[in-house]
């Protein structure tokens, strides 16, 4: 029915789920992404709240789906750079950023990192491990091709070097690779450029950064996950030992005017999984979380709460802490706060603190926004619909938004709303 | 006429509750979602040993909403201005200058047994929770006396002694 | 090509989840000594492109005729890894798939080394059972381009409109007389306070005119019949039996707004009343000058254990509009947690506290309690969770928050539709993450409040996805379903019936046959669009006439014969 194509800008769980919905209703669909593999922040959880499913066993057939359909065309490693036209009838500038290694031809094996003699703080285990500067962004990633890192790897710094391809096989090395542009034609558009994370440092009471037992939630989802940095061992930064408590602090950075207002909507089901997970590892294991309010409000939400408290040591302390402190001896976190339900004034030693940092419009929304020609709010958020019945409608005519991009939201709702914003575009393209 | 006694007491309560319902609001402590981080960051609860939560910053917000009756509470005289809770609230109360505003209106509405004043002028300097301690922990004589004279007052005296000097030797001024 | 058999096994790691308990090199090692093993090897994860490549390259290099994934569970990868042997050139029937992480790692996670071993008895019979397998070929059905939405509140509305939209027919059924549900009987909506009439009256002014939908009033399903494709719906419309056809279904039923019995003093006290009876006075927001708000009434506790989601918002909404009307008024909100979630819900939040309107929290185990005479309310006392201690309101008008609660209707439609249930008596979808708006059942989907309480945006945003899904089979004209469903053999069909009882998808029904000599007779026959294979029929039936390929008596034989 549908002879034009759909642009998703955004290979989340909620980019994912539009270009399949769009591609299984015989739409071509063309899914930008600026990270090596598509995947989004989902890949980088462990379990998913309240089912506790693993989510990369339920992320990663929905990315194989994405590349196999012959109806999605997947760009990793690539962005917009513009976006002309008007509803049905858009061009679309993507440029692809050089990988350095030939897509068609790396089969992923991985000799040549393991060869790779520079090695870089890795971002997808939350600067917990190290990669190399030739690198797969993750061990399931879609596409599985290398990429090399030109700000880190020794022959792009001027330095001599060239062992990846020598080492490689499949001779899938290509220095001289440039940047390229491409022009898409597209009906309509669709942005799920998700969330990313805020910069706890500021909150210097809480002394990340400074405390090496105190981490932020991504950090302990890294760190818990069988395929991070510790291979699913919870170890403390500062002495590797076993953790027997944890604290965790929520509302850190969120709800607070002196940094982002809103709510972030996931981390009091975020940190109540995180402590179960941690439970289930280490059964001598007790979490303490300090919160606000405890804002289960999903299906089955409140019930997984009442399963943390009589079933894996969680529990919940109405209050936000002051301040951290460090025990000089062991570098104990200590945690100062008033308990308010009981109006006490406390002083409690953990092993570790997880910190539930505030999530933010990704770094780039505002550069892709400009450039889509879609108005974003204070916080840097698509700006929400003036159309109560088109909650997925944006300042421009035929571009839709949906996902973390609009306001905080955990997966079932991404999902959903990817799912109607595909309905939208292809309403769009129907329509024509 | 004259109003009778009862009626301007009544009068001057229901003035007080009036100027502090406006101090809430010009410094947002009807925005207090009650997180307790107040109180936590707040330096006095380990200086004052009878400095006890429920006396604390978040507890003021916290009985003000339902009326006034504990303006002769001691307690109200133990915060120090320091500014903790105003600087790490997540809701924006400005808890400092509120307190600096409500304990200039409670000595404008007679309640001078807490406070301590200027020897020289007579206006507000700080509670006489503070003078104690800091006469207990300053043991320097000369220091000791600036805790008696407001800041306008010591500025004058200084000005008092520069304009005595002047007057008695002028030296030249070079170019 | 020759015909003898060539296995290749493909054991994964699934990252630690497998490898971190299961010797899988061992396993491997041992794989490759079974019999018609042509080869054996070991992935860190089998679902990645990298594992998926490496495997459509040994079909192909070694000429395979079967394959055998021992990974995770074939509820999440079966799909995936058969669509891999169909990419390499194999039939994708000739696939087996052996679960070592939910049927081994995990459950055997302090005995590393019995793991193995099981693991190793778990490959050997994965082998023995797919030297045993046929090819086959899907089976695929034609779908009417219609839709079937039931119930015509905000999601049914938008669902129809935008699948009418898209070009494709709807039959609207609603059971009331008049379309708009729930929402008629709210005053002003959340965040703008505009009317609700203005939001759902132009959507029913479209949906009317909408020349592909048509639109049944007072209209109740009766019986529903038929698959994915070509559903077959009766309905009472007006006293008078009717057929629709339909070749999927959206389930927008809506849920009901709870009635709180005998709690502070609603019913009793003329001045104690729900949000929703309060919204339904349209107005008067100006007329109260002391307002306590009880919130989680019915919910949250041991009745219902959930929460009802936007209730706060509601109560946020109200006490804010009574605010704006009369800027004197009291308007205190008695409540357990604010549940102001996300980005539009806490600055409403804000909103409420920057106009001065009080938030008291109170403990689930000393709730708040409403004082009056007569049929007024006066006053309500709460322990203050905070102060810890009692104080006392004035109220003029005390408004109990309550969670919507399923529909009365859920139970039957359940059986009549066969769509399951949650225990909380709200339509249970297939996968509360990957699958929100689906059943189980092919071409069954659900949306809005009949799910879980969603407010307006949540519930367009779920009937827009559920027409997303609706309209995939129907723009492709046909679905394609699985080859391996039951088979009944009518020579050795006794007729007992017994089939047709236990089948929980309906698939089984009576059909005629010429049997030599005796004229015709009834024998048991499924319909292969509607069987999802799972066997039930097959282990009822006493005369053996019924097999179900990928699970034979043969090949289940072989499987348990391989134990040593």
């Amino acid at each position: 029915m549908n002879q034009k194509a759909v642009l998703v800008l955004g290979g989340g769980i909620a980019g994912i789920q539009a270009a399949i919905d769009l591609a299984n209703m015989g739409t071509k669909v063309y899914l930008v992404e600026r990270k090596p593999s598509i995947g989004g922040r989902m890949a980088q959880l462990d379990k998913t709240f309240p089912t506790n499913d693993c989510a990369m066993c339920i992320l990663a057939p929905k990315m194989i789906e994405c590349a196999n359909h012959e109806n999605i065309t997947l760009l990793t490693y690539s962005e917009l750079a513009e976006l002309q036209g008007e509803s049905g009838r858009f061009q679309a500038k993507v440029i692809r950023k050089a990988r350095f290694v030939d897509e068609d031809k790396c089969v992923g094996c991985g000799e040549c990192a393991e060869k790779c003699p520079t090695k870089v703080t890795d971002d997808f285990n939350a600067g917990l491990g190290q990669r190399k500067a030739i690198y797969k962004y993750f061990p399931q990633a879609v596409p599985s091709t290398y990429v090399i890192d030109p700000d880190h790897c020794r022959l792009f710094q001027g330095k001599k070097c060239g062992v990846c391809e020598k080492i490689c096989k499949a001779k899938a090395l290509d220095y001289g690779q440039k940047d390229r542009e491409i022009i898409l034609d597209v009906g309509a558009v669709i942005m799920a450029t998700g969330f990313d994370l805020y910069d706890v440092s500021p909150l210097s009471e809480y002394g990340w950064g400074k405390s090496k037992n105190v981490l932020t939630a991504m950090q302990f989802e890294r760190m818990i996950c069988a395929s991070g940095p510790t291979m699913g061992h919870l170890k403390r930064p500062s002495d590797g030992k076993e953790p027997k408590n944890l604290a965790f602090i929520q509302c850190v950075g969120s709800r607070d005017v002196r940094h982002k207002k809103y709510c972030s909507a996931v981390c009091c089901m975020h940190a109540t999984k995180e402590a179960i997970l941690a439970h289930e590892h280490y059964p001598e294991l007790s979490s303490s979380i300090f919160y606000m309010d405890m804002r289960a409000v999903g299906k089955g939400f409140q019930d997984y709460i009442q399963r943390a408290k009589t079933e894996y040591a969680v529990e919940y302390i109405r209050a936000r802490p002051g301040r951290i402190t460090e025990n000089e001896e062991n570098l104990n976190p200590i945690i100062h706060y008033e308990d308010t339900n009981t109006r006490e004034l406390k002083t409690r030693e953990f092993d570790m603190v997880i910190l539930a940092q505030a999530l933010t419009p990704s770094e780039t929304n505002a550069s892709v926004a400009e450039k889509v020609g879609v108005s974003l709010d204070d916080f840097g958020f698509v700006s929400p619909s003036q159309d109560p019945l088109n909650p997925f409608a944006t300042t421009r005519k035929g571009v839709f938004a949906c996902g973390f991009c609009q306001s905080p939201m955990d997966v079932p709702d991404s999902v959903v709303r990817a799912s109607a914003a595909a309905s939208k575009a292809a309403e769009t393209l129907a329509s024509r | 006429m004259q109003p009778s006694s009862e009626t301007a007491k009544e009068n001057a309560a229901g003035d007080l509750n009036d100027r502090i319902q406006e101090l809430i609001e010009a410094n947002h402590l009807h925005l207090c979602v009650e997180c307790g981080k107040c109180s936590a960051v707040c330096p006095m609860v380990n200086f004052y040993g009878e400095y006890v939560p429920n006396r604390c910053t978040r507890s003021v917000v916290e009985r003000l909403r339902f009326g006034t009756d504990f303006v002769d509470d001691e307690a109200l005289w133990y915060c120090w201005a320091c500014k903790e809770c105003t600087f790490f609230c997540p809701s924006g109360v400005d808890f400092q200058s509120f307190m600096t505003g409500f304990r200039l209106l409670l000595v404008s509405h007679g309640y001078r047994e807490q406070a301590h004043f200027c020897s020289v002028c007579g206006a507000y300097l700080m509670p006489k929770k503070q003078l104690e301690c800091l006469e207990a922990t300053m043991n320097d004589k000369p220091n000791k006396e600036l805790l008696y004279e407001c800041p306008k007052c010591k500025k004058d005296k200084y000005a008092a002694v520069l304009h005595s000097l002047a007057a008695s030797s002028r030296p030249s001024v070079r170019p | 090509m020759s015909d003898a058999l060539r296995v290749g096994v493909f054991v994964c790691h699934c990252g630690t989840n497998i490898g971190g308990i299961v010797n899988v090199p061992q396993v491997v090692e041992y794989a490759s000594t079974l019999p018609c093993v042509a080869c054996a090897q070991g992935n860190l994860y089998t679902c990645s492109e990298d594992g998926l490549s490496t495997i459509a390259n040994k079909i192909k290099e070694l000429r395979l005729n079967r394959v055998v994934v021992a990974s995770c569970t074939p509820r999440t990868h079966e799909t995936l890894f058969r669509k891999n042997c169909e990419r390499a050139g194999l039939n994708k029937y000739l696939f087996e798939f052996v679960n070592l992480r939910e049927h081994c790692s995990w459950v055997h996670m302090d005995k590393p080394d019995q793991a193995t071993l099981k693991a190793m008895d778990l490959v050997r019979m994965g082998v023995a059972k797919v030297s045993l397998l046929q090819g086959r070929e899907d089976l695929s059905t034609a779908v009417l381009q219609i839709a079937l939405v039931l119930g015509g509140g905000i999601s049914g509305l938008s669902a129809a409109l935008v699948l009418g939209n898209q070009g494709y027919r709807v039959e609207l059924v609603e059971k009331k007389e008049e379309l708009g549900g729930l929402l008629r009987f709210v005053n002003r909506v959340f965040p703008t306070h505009q009317p609700a009439s203005e939001l759902v009256d132009p959507l029913i002014d479209s949906v009317l005119r909408h020349p592909n939908i048509r639109v049944h009033l007072g209209a109740e399903l009766t019986q529903m019949k038929g698959f994915v494709g070509n559903f077959e719906a009766t309905i009472k419309e007006n006293g008078e039996s009717r057929e629709l056809n339909a070749g999927t279904i959206i389930v927008a039923v809506g849920a009901q707004a709870h009635k709180p019995k005998d709690v502070f003093g609603y019913g009793r006290f003329e001045n104690v009343m729900t949000q929703l009876d309060f919204e339904g006075r349209c107005g008067g927001y100006d007329t109260f000058d002391r307002v306590v708000m009880i919130s989680c009434v019915g919910a949250r506790n041991e009745e219902r254990s959930y929460c009802g989601r936007f209730c706060c918002i509601v109560g946020l909404k109200n006490a804010i509009l009574v605010k704006e009307a009369n800027p004197r008024a009291h308007v205190t909100i008695l409540h357990r947690d604010v549940m102001a979630v996300g980005k539009l819900y806490e600055e409403y939040y804000r909103r409420a506290l920057e106009m001065g309107i009080t938030f008291v929290r109170f403990d689930k185990l000393r709730p708040p309690k409403v004082k009056g005479s007569g049929r007024r309310a006066e006053k309500v006392q709460v322990v203050d969770a905070l102060m810890g201690r009692e104080i006392e309101l004035a109220a003029d008008l005390v408004l109990l928050t309550t969670p919507l609660v399923p529909g009365e209707d859920n139970m039957a439609l359940s059986r009549m539709m066969k769509i399951p249930l949650g225990m909380d008596g709200f339509f249970l979808e297939a996968h509360q993450k990957l699958r929100p708006v689906e059943f189980p059942a092919d071409g069954i989907f659900v949306a809005g409040c009949a799910r879980y309480p969603a407010e307006i945006s949540e519930s367009i945003a779920q009937a827009l996805a559920a027409a997303a899904k609706a309209a995939v089979p129907m723009a492709r004209g046909e679905v394609v379903s699985d080859a391996f469903v039951a088979e009944v053999d009518p020579a050795l069909c006794s007729a007992c019936g017994r089939c047709l009882s236990v089948c929980p998808f309906g698939a089984v029904d009576w059909s005629e046959v010429g049997a030599p000599g005796h004229g015709k007779k009834s024998v048991a026959e499924v319909n292969p669009a509607e069987c999802k294979g799972c066997g039930l029929c097959a282990s009822s039936c006493l005369s053996g006439a019924i097999r179900l390929p990928g699970f034979t008596d043969e090949q289940i034989l072989a499987m348990i014969g391989t134990q040593g």
